[in-house]
Order: structure tokens, then sequence, then C-alpha cells
């Protein structure tokens, strides 16, 4: 608003090209003291008309003076004429008396002032006088000459006293008073003084009035209007006119209109933008080189931060809970350091060294994991301020711990269960088997028509063998739930006792805690053939004697009969069962190369024969060695190669149709083909033969694997040998799609076993 | 990449695991030790050594003046941090000579936190130098 506002102000100073106009109606103080441009205008105007005025009144009073002088002069000339004329005589015959009476005529002219005559001779004195001299000019005997002498007082006329013939006989000197002419001059002035004063305010009104509405009246509308617009409300002018006043008026209207535009475009994009950041689910603030949290740009920043004073609070305290001291502070606080020094095209090197991850308040219950993203801000190549995007990753921190917490709780259940599986599995079994009958009838007194005190006593007294089995075994989710069924009947017998009723919601209670309580015998199942290396055969499994097997066993030895093939049967071990240690064992060799293995089972319940059973722990210890120190590799050699951190191995048994088979993968590097060449070559081995086949030779070893769990080159070689003793054969194939996989099957065709069979 | 070699001395071996996994995991390469002797040879190669400041028969001090010494001699930049549980010490990590003290001992999701820190401040510091 404030840019759109100056720009506005610089093209109207530039329109009018009078920067004082527009200066009152800028933010900044008026320089000088505010006059309008109506009453300057006026003063103006008068000062103007009154010097034309007053020159004009001047000049034409002068000229109209001259030209009653000039009559005054050529009046005075033809009276002086004929006084000349008319005192001749008197003067040639001296007769003063005559000169008088003469002169005394002169009464009648009342403008004339003096009127002096001198003879012709040695003389100074006037031979004749009429009125009095003038006090302002000494009157002398004049030269003998005619002339006429003027001054604003009064104008002489000197004219030489002639006889008839022309001699001159004297001179006569006559003052003529210009006093009417000097009032009439007056008048004459003050009229034209005030008829151009009358026409003078007269004009400057008219042109005041028309400056007013042409001018100043739009010009002070439009002052309204743009004082209208900075106070945020839209602003119009009527034009009424086409000239420079009226186009101003007009560029302002489309200027307003470009204004009100944009701002509502930057109102309708502000929001946009705020709903965007507001629903982005990220707290987003701006801080600035000095660290302050300048703007908290969405709602959840304020959520995240509720005490946040914008332009007041350091980022690094809400950060780092205003501990300044600690290394994650001060690798913040440098970095906010190198940020602002930095130019934008460095950002990508600097934003690598930013904090990730911050948890706030460790440690407390509202303790926050987030996870940061900052973004530069600033014109051109500067870094003037810093976006962080703060996501809230709590929930997400705290699901991941519960899931590890959890395969925690599961593991050691797990190791309960083989701790109880290496005592005895049937025992579990057997407990099992019990609680699913107690349940059972658990279930037939609840839907029975009679609930009452002794019936309650039965469930209670079944619910509660329960779970006392559910302990002993460690089976602490059985536990739980069989606790919580016999809270529930502790409550129903009190209420029996009291009341002797039994609700229906109560009822239902106890439905919902027996199901509950069947589940958990289930689940209970499910883990044990988990945890039984043998599998669901566990669930099937009963002890004999090993004395009474053997005679069986002898007793059976040629039939071919079902019942024969029931005690090999019998005499046949799960595969899972001797495979246990290797589960266990096989990660801790691998931790020692520095690697990661895991091995799982597929097939536990898959019965090995008797002769199998006793070569196959060996044989399978050794491959399991063999994959770990040759096939999986190193961790970090797997991340590169875009494989899970730890190897996995799989042991697998499979009855089919072709027999038995038996399988160790891994998805290891497979077989080294260069160095078991070299190795072949080096006992001598024909240049031909596979890798897959070579590794079976005695003695040879691919040295720079010798290590403690394999590489003395006696492996392979004896382990086919053994197997061969059980009739059964091995070979290595390539793993899919990596790895290595050694297969195990019998060595007698298909034909021969069908006719053993 | 590795984000760089960090030595850990301690005393329990239980602890020194428990931390290479967790660090290896974040991408650091960890070479632990539970004895000082031969723990030099290691250093040409490593950023920070972490040094639990309490170990019965062993002297955090001294361990720190050697291992420093030996730095020094190479003329690598190595950076020695303290790591206890008590937060009292952890403070006090620079006047006892380290480059500072790391915080709540116990708990990997901090250390790796503060390991972070401290590698960040190394790249950040070897950026400022590297400009006019």
């Amino acid at each position: 608003m404030h840019q759109s506002r100056q720009l506005f102000f610089d093209a109207l100073s530039f329109l009018t090209m009078t920067p004082s106009l527009i200066q009152p109606l800028a933010s900044s103080p008026p320089s000088r003291r505010y006059l309008p441009i109506g009453l300057k205008l006026a003063a103006f105007v008068i000062v103007m008309f009154a010097l034309v005025g007053a020159y004009g009144a001047r000049h034409l009073s002068e000229q109209d003076r001259g030209r009653l002088y000039s009559s005054k002069g050529a009046a005075a000339e033809m009276l002086s004429e004929l006084l000349v004329a008319t005192i001749s005589p008197a003067v040639d015959f001296g007769d003063a008396e005559a000169l008088t009476s003469e002169l005394g005529h002169l009464r009648a002219n009342r403008d004339v002032l003096y009127a002096g005559v001198w003879k012709n001779d040695d003389s100074s004195a006037p031979f004749g006088e009429f009125g009095t001299r003038p006090k302002s000019v000494l009157v002398t005997k004049p030269a003998l000459l005619d002339r006429v002498t003027m001054t604003t007082e009064w104008v002489r006329v000197e004219r030489v006293v002639r006889q008839p013939n022309g001699t001159p006989i004297g001179v006569a000197a006559i003052f003529f008073s210009l006093a009417p002419e000097n009032a009439r001059y007056l008048e004459t002035r003050r009229a034209t003084l005030v008829y151009a004063a009358v026409v003078a305010t007269g004009l400057a009104a008219l042109i005041i009035l028309l400056m007013q509405s042409l001018v100043v009246g739009p010009l002070r509308r439009l002052g309204r209007a743009v004082r209208q617009l900075e106070q945020g409300d839209a602003a119009r002018v009527v034009v009424t006119s086409a000239d420079e006043v009226g186009q101003l008026g007009r560029a302002f209207n489309t200027m307003t209109a470009a204004i009100l535009d944009r701002e509502r475009r930057l109102a309708v994009a502000t929001a946009q933008r705020q709903e965007l950041l507001d629903h982005m689910r990220q707290a987003i603030l701006v801080f600035d080189s000095s660290g302050i949290v300048e703007e908290i740009a969405s709602k959840p920043a304020e959520l995240l931060f509720p005490n946040t004073k914008p332009g007041y609070t350091q980022l690094a305290e809400l950060l780092y809970d205003g501990v300044q001291e600690t290394i994650e502070a001060r690798a913040f606080a440098e970095w906010s350091e190198v940020v602002f020094e930095s130019s934008r095209e460095d950002w990508d090197a600097i934003a690598e060294l930013a904090p990730r991850t911050v948890v706030v308040g460790r440690g407390e219950a509202s303790e926050r994991h987030l996870a940061l993203d900052f973004i530069p801000i600033g014109a051109h190549d500067r870094i003037e301020r810093v976006m962080l995007l703060a996501t809230d990753e709590t929930e997400k921190v705290r699901l991941e711990r519960a899931v590890k917490q959890q395969g925690a709780a599961h593991a050691r259940q797990m190791r309960a269960m083989r701790r109880l599986l290496a005592g005895g599995g049937q025992l579990l079994v057997g407990l099992l088997d019990r609680a699913r009958e107690r349940l059972e009838v658990c279930r037939q007194i609840l839907e029975g028509p009679v609930f009452e005190r002794i019936e309650v006593e039965s469930v209670f007294q079944q619910v509660h063998t329960i779970k006392g089995e559910a302990r002993a075994f460690d089976l602490g989710d059985l536990e739980t739930e069989v606790t919580a069924f016999e809270d529930q009947l502790a409550i129903v017998r009190s209420r029996i006792a009291s009341s002797g009723g039994l609700t229906r919601d109560e009822c239902d209670k106890l439905t919902t805690h027996l199901t509950a309580s069947a589940a958990a015998v289930e689940r209970a199942a499910i883990m044990l053939v988990e945890a039984s290396p043998i599998g669901a055969a566990v669930l099937e499994q009963v002890t004999v004697r090993r004395s009474d097997l053997t005679e069986v066993l002898e007793l059976s030895t040629n039939r071919t009969d079902a019942l024969g093939e029931a005690a090999r049967r019998l005499s046949a071990r799960p595969f899972g069962e001797m495979l246990l240690y290797l589960v266990d064992t096989a990660p801790t060799w691998a931790a020692k190369l520095g690697k990661q293995a895991v091995v799982s089972v597929e097939g536990k319940e898959v019965p090995i024969p008797e002769a199998l059973a006793r070569a196959l722990p060996g044989a399978l210890t050794h491959l399991v060695r063999n994959a770990v120190a040759h096939g999986i590799e190193p961790s970090e050699e797997r991340r590169a190669k875009a494989k899970p951190p730890h190897g996995n191995i799989v042991m697998a048994a499979e009855l089919g149709p072709q027999g038995l088979t038996i399988s160790v993968s891994d998805d290891g590097q497979g077989l080294d083909q260069e160095a078991i060449g070299l190795a072949a070559r080096a006992i001598g081995l024909p240049s031909g033969i596979a890798p897959e086949e070579a590794v079976f030779s005695s003695g040879l070893t691919t040295a720079r694997d010798t290590s403690e769990l394999a590489g003395r080159g006696v492996g392979l070689a004896a382990v086919r040998e053994e197997l061969r003793a059980a009739g059964f054969g091995i070979s290595l194939q390539p793993g899919s799609p990596t790895g290595l996989r050694a297969v195990i099957c019998s060595n007698q065709s298909p034909v021969e076993r069908v006719q053993r069979r | 990449m590795t984000q760089g070699q960090i030595l850990i001395i301690d005393d329990s071996e239980a602890v020194l695991s428990r931390v290479k996994l967790r660090l290896e995991d974040t991408g650091y390469t960890v070479i632990t030790s539970s004895q000082t002797v031969g723990a030099a040879r290691h250093l040409r190669s490593t950023d920070l050594v972490i040094i639990d400041y309490h170990m019965p028969g062993m002297n955090g001090q001294a361990v720190l003046e050697s291992l420093r010494s030996a730095a020094t001699q190479l003329g690598h930049p190595t950076r020695f941090y303290l790591y206890t549980s008590d937060p009292a010490v952890a403070n006090q990590g620079l006047r006892l000579g380290f480059d500072g003290g790391l915080h709540g001992k116990g708990d990997d999701d901090q250390l790796v936190s503060q390991v972070d820190a401290i590698f960040r401040l190394i790249r950040l510091r070897s950026l400022s130098k590297r400009r006019p």
C-alpha cells in the first residue's frame, strides 16, 4: 500500500510539475506555511491591477494636465496681445493714469495674478502695475523679447510694447494663475483612479472566480481525494473539463483504479499466502540478521512458540530454550552470522550447515521434535532475512520410539518362550490347551440359564487358575486380559451379594472379557509357534523315551509298508530344531567382522530323516559361516550397493515331489570368481572348472579371506563328504538377484526313491 | 561418504559399543578405545575426540593433554570434547582445556544432535576461513 501510494505521489508531482502543491499532502512535514492558492492568485491579480491602474491613471491625468496648461498658455497669449495693443498709446504718451485704468480692466479676469509694464528706458521700476507680485518669483524688468514661461503655479507672458510703426517702447509681463487647471487636473486624476480601481477589483474578482472554479476547486477536491486514498478509502474525483486540470483528474482516477485493483489483487494474494501458510502445518517464522523474529507467518508457529513477540524475541531462545552455552545453540549462532554475511549464491553450501532438527523442551512433558528448513529472503544477491519452516515431528518420533519399544517387548517375550521351550515346550502347549478348556467352561456357564452366586464363583475359580498359570509362564499379555476379567467378576460378585440381580450391561461386559482372554490365549499360541524352532510342529509334539523309539525303529528297519514309513517319520526331526543355535549366533559372528546379518528359517516343521539330521547341523553351520565370512558385505559397502545394511541368510527346507530340498541362501556378493580361479590354478585344478564346483575341492582357499570363521581350505569338501554319507549331495548356485545359494538334496534318482518306497 | 571420524575414549565397553552403533548409524566413522594407549595413532584422520572425564584408573585430564599434544604435533585440527552426565562438569569443559562439553550422557539422541552441531561448526569455520 505504502509503495503504491508513493508511486502515485511521484506520478502526481510529475504530472503537475509543482511539487509544492503536493508537499502538504505527503506524509513528510510541510516545509512552508500553507497558503491557499486562491489567496495567492487574488493577491497577485489585485497587485497587478493596482499597478496597471495607477500607471494608467497617472498617464491619463498627465496628458490631461498638459492639454489644460497649453490651452491656458494660448488664452494667456491672446489676452496679453490684446492688453499690449490696448496699453500701447498710454505707454507711448507716458500716461500713467490711462495705463492704470487700462490695467484695471484686467480685474475682470480672475486668472490674472499680476501685470507689470516697463518703459524702454533706464528705469528698472515698472511704469504701471496690476495685482500683487507673486512671491515665488522675483519680478524684474524683463528683456525686450516676446516669450512665455510656464511653471506648475503660473504662466508668465512677456510681450514687447510697440508703437504702431513697430518701434519698441516698453515691455509687459503678465502672470496668469494655473490654480483652476490644477484643480481640474486633480479632479480628473481622482476620477480616473476610482474608475481604474473599480474595474481592477471587478476583473480580479472575475479572474479569482474563474480560477476557483477551474483550478483551485478541482485541485482542492483532488487533494481531498488523495487524503482519502491515503487513508485507504476508495476515492474518485468528478472530471468536468478537458483541460490540464481535467487531465490531472482523469489521470488520478485511472491511477486510483489501478492502485485499488492492485491492492485487491495483493489482498487476495496475501490471503491466499496466509491460508497456504496456515495449512502447511508448519511453524513459519522470519528472522533477521540480529536473530530476532520479525514475523510469525503461520498459525502453527503461534501454537508452537506461544510467547513470541515479533521484533523482540530471539529465535535462538525459542529453539534452544534460552540456553546459549550448548553446542547446538553455538553452532546455530555462528551459522546465522555466516548466513547474513553471505550472498545468495553461497546459500546451498550454507544451508547444508544449518541444523536439521531441534528438540525443544528436552526431557519435559512438552518436549517437541522439530524438523527445520531455512529459506533465504532478500533482494538481488543479498540475504536480508531468513524464513524458518519448522515441522513438528513429535508424534512421528514418539511413534518410532513406541514401535522400537514394542519390538523390544516382543523380543523379550520371544526370549522367554525360547527359555520355556528349552525346558519342554509341551508344558506350555498343555497350559494353553487347559486355558482354552477353562475358558470354554466359563463360556458355557455365562451362556447358561442361571448366573447366580455359585456360577460366579466357579467362573472366578477358572479364571483365577488361568491367571496363576499365565503368571508362572511369564505370559504378560494373557495375564493382563485375565486380570481384567477377574476384576470385572469381582464387581459382579459383590453386586450379586448385595442386590441379587445382574444387569444386561454387566453380562455383556463379562462376555467381552471372556472373548478377549480367549484371544490372548490364541495370541500366545501363535507366539509359541513363532518362537519354536520347529514351528507349528511344537503344538503336536510329545516327548517319548529314546529307548522306545530305537526299539520301534529296529523292529521296522526293513518294512516298506505304512508302519515302516510311520516309524521313519517318528525318528525324523523337525528341520527347525537343529537351527536354533545358528539363528542366535550367526549375527554375533557377523558383528565380529563389522557386518550385520539376520538369519531366518523357512519350513521349520519339515521332518528331516535321522541320517541327514546327524550331518545337517555341521553342514549348515559351515554354510552359514561361509555366507557371513565371504558372502555378506560390510554394512557400508552394502549401503553403497543400495542393499539393506544387514545381510539376510535364509535356511529353508521343503518337501516337494522331488523329495527333500534344503537350501542356504544369502544376498551377499556371491563367489569371487577371480580369486577362486587363481586358487584353483594354485592347487592344480583343470582350468575349465566352474567356480561353483572348484570350491568343493579339498585344499582350495582364497588366502585373503583366511579368518577365524572360514577359509582354511578344508570346509566345503568335508561338508560334501559328510552329506554324501547320509545320501545327500550339495551344489552351489548364484543367488537371485545377488548372493549365493547352497542346495542340499537327495543323491538318489527319483526312480531309486520310488523303488525304495 | 562418511561425515567425519570420531574417536571416543570411555572406560565402559557397553557405553562405547552403544554410542558407536548410534553414531555409525548416523553416518560417522567411529573408533572407540577403552584405554589411551595407542589411541593417538588414530588422531591423524580424526576430527573429533570425545573423552569421558571420570574414568576409574584413568585421568581424563592427562588423556586430554597427551592426545592434544600429539594432535598438535601432527598439525591436524582435532577437537576435544568432554562427555559427562553431570551438566555442571560439562559446562566446565572449556576451563578444563577441552573445546567444550557434551551434555546429557546416556541420551544417545542428544549426543547425535550435539555431534552434528560440532561438525557443522567445524565446517562453518573452515567455510568462513576460506573467504577473503
